[in-house]
């Protein structure tokens, strides 16, 4: 077994799953567009 | 008349590509495909088996979490299927020629390996455990996983039924995003194409073994395999070209009865005490091994038991992920209606108790002639893996009927499994268009059986499997990325009440 080949593909793995942790920790788009739509709902009730 | 959408064009070119090549140097790709995937599976090995226990854990935490009250669909919808009904499609989806073709053959190939180790009564029990393992909670959470993203994002969300749909709905639709997301659909149409091509493949052998018992014939050449491969690929493309509605959900039931009415012959004309015997024991063996089994990397064995454990239960995961999309989709559609948790259990536990009367049944009467009788049935586990189910039943009355259905059930099978993945890959390379053009599912169609051709050529069936986990292992990253897309989806829904 070629250690560098074993070794690169190892860290693309840790790459991904720390990619995936960040991913899941951010907010994103449908949490943005969900407050958003939820502001809006409250506007229109104090209206 | 077709439309090329740069999808379409790049999917039917790499998997036309993969094909093409394989018909003209079939053993060249068969070598760099196991070279390939030996190297991926030794590095990957314990990250296959953690992301297939981690899905586990991630389905049995939603489903009984608040989550588990929400409807796949608006909060009024009612499922379009008796529970009953539904169970039945779903082992004929995620199972289909596999049951039939590893039944017996399964258990005794693992038994050969481990008797020598364990001791035979010992390795008859192992055996059994292993294999309902590479079946059961681990490949359905797989499944259920990917299906329970499509079906939340296409009928709760009204996204587009589409691999990428969740990744841009979920966070935006950015130029990465959608790039992602195309990268996403053509990994799954190829991990679909070349999964579905293995089971072609896996079907054409089973139906030749079954021909060659029928007629005492004695391996018979390739012009018998080429003839069953025409009549099968004549068989799918009528339905390519009509749509037979109902009728095609006829004909997998059909396959399905096939299976259960020989799972009932063999347990009724066989040694019915020695074969629940085996039932029950298995049970207690997988529902108190199971988990510990989901984190066995088998590290510390010398190479015969890697080389084993990669070619079995690390080849099956992969296995499951290549079909993931496809089932993904079929079980999604089928479930709408359902909630969260009625769909996860249902989906990862009714097909696991299934598999465990499947394989302790058929692996039972296997384990039967190999400890009671002078049967030569592990010489024939041994070299012709193909052969074991006709061997088991010519052992029972009746052989020429039971081996003509087996035939015609793996037939049904195959023809059902390819018209469904050709309809699946025709929606995924049209934008999710619910009613594919006629064009598109019948090049796919084509394509499915020229990789089946490539697998019958290489007339291996270990090649076949290492062409499946080549097209199959980038999928496990989408897999994950679509499990955080529905994690973070979940946190926005209120919690719904039971």
């Amino acid at each position: 077994m070629n250690e560098l080949h074993d070794t690169l593909i190892n860290i693309q793995i840790f790459a991904f799953v720390g990619l995936l942790i960040w991913l899941y920790s951010r907010p994103s788009h449908l949490e943005k567009t969900s407050r958003d739509e939820g502001a809006e709902v409250l506007r229109d009730r104090e209206d | 008349m077709v439309k090329f959408n740069p999808l379409l064009l790049v999917a039917l070119t790499v998997t036309a590509a993969i094909a093409l090549w394989g018909i003209l140097d079939t053993a060249g790709l068969a070598e760099l495909a196991r070279q390939a995937v030996k190297v991926q599976l030794t590095s990957r090995a314990w990250f296959i088996m953690l992301t297939a226990s981690f899905i586990l854990f991630i389905c049995i935490v939603i489903a009984i979490s608040p989550w588990g009250n929400i409807k796949l669909g608006a909060d009024e919808d009612v499922p379009e299927f008796t529970t009953v009904s539904w169970m039945t499609m779903l082992f004929a989806a995620g199972m289909g020629v596999g049951l039939l073709y590893y039944g017996t053959a399964e258990p005794l190939s693992h038994y050969l390996l481990i008797r020598e180790p364990e001791g035979p009564r010992r390795a008859a029990g192992l055996s059994l455990f292993v294999t309902v393992f590479n079946w059961g909670l681990h490949a359905w959470a797989i499944y259920a996983l990917t299906g329970l993203v499509i079906a939340y994002f296409s009928f709760r969300l009204g996204c587009a039924t589409l691999v990428s749909a969740p990744i841009v709905k979920v966070f935006g639709s950015t130029a990465l995003t959608r790039t992602v997301g195309w990268l996403s659909d053509l990994l799954a149409i190829v991990a679909i194409a070349i999964g579905i091509g293995g089971s072609v493949a896996i079907g054409v052998f089973q139906i030749r073994e079954g021909v060659d018992a029928l007629f005492g014939l004695q391996n018979s050449g390739l012009a018998v395999t080429l003839t069953i491969f025409a009549a099968l690929c004549l068989s799918f493309t009528l339905p390519l070209l009509v749509d037979l509605g109902r009728g095609m959900a006829l004909l997998s039931n059909t396959a399905m009865g096939i299976a259960l009415a020989l799972l009932v012959f063999v347990l009724l004309f066989g040694p019915t005490h020695f074969i629940m015997g085996g039932v029950v024991q298995l049970i207690g063996d997988y529902f108190s091994g199971a988990v510990q089994h989901g984190f066995r990397t088998f590290t510390f064995m010398d190479e015969v038991g890697t080389n084993w454990f990669q070619s079995w239960t690390l080849n099956y995961i992969v296995w499951w992920l290549a079909w993931a999309p496809f089932v993904g989709v079929f079980i999604a559609r089928i479930s709408r209606g359902r909630t969260i948790r009625e769909f996860l259990l249902g989906v990862i536990l009714a097909p696991t108790l299934f598999s465990l009367f499947w394989f302790g049944i058929f692996g039972s009467i296997g384990f039967y002639a190999a400890l009671n009788t002078d049967l030569p049935i592990l010489d024939i586990a041994r070299d012709n893996i193909s052969g074991v189910a006709f061997f088991v039943l010519q052992q029972f009355p009746v052989p020429a009927l039971t081996i003509l259905l087996v035939v015609i059930s793996a037939f049904l099978f195959v023809v059902t499994s390819v018209v469904s993945a050709a309809f699946v890959l025709g929606m995924f390379s049209t934008s999710g268009d619910l009613d594919p053009p006629v064009g598109v599912k019948v090049m796919w169609g084509g394509i499915l059986g020229a990789l089946g051709l490539v697998m019958i050529l290489s007339d291996s069936i270990s090649a076949a499997r290492s062409l499946i986990a080549l097209g199959a292992l980038p999928f496990i990253f989408v897999v994950l990325l679509l499990a955080v897309c529905l994690l973070k989806a979940l946190k926005l829904e209120r919690p719904a009440k039971g």
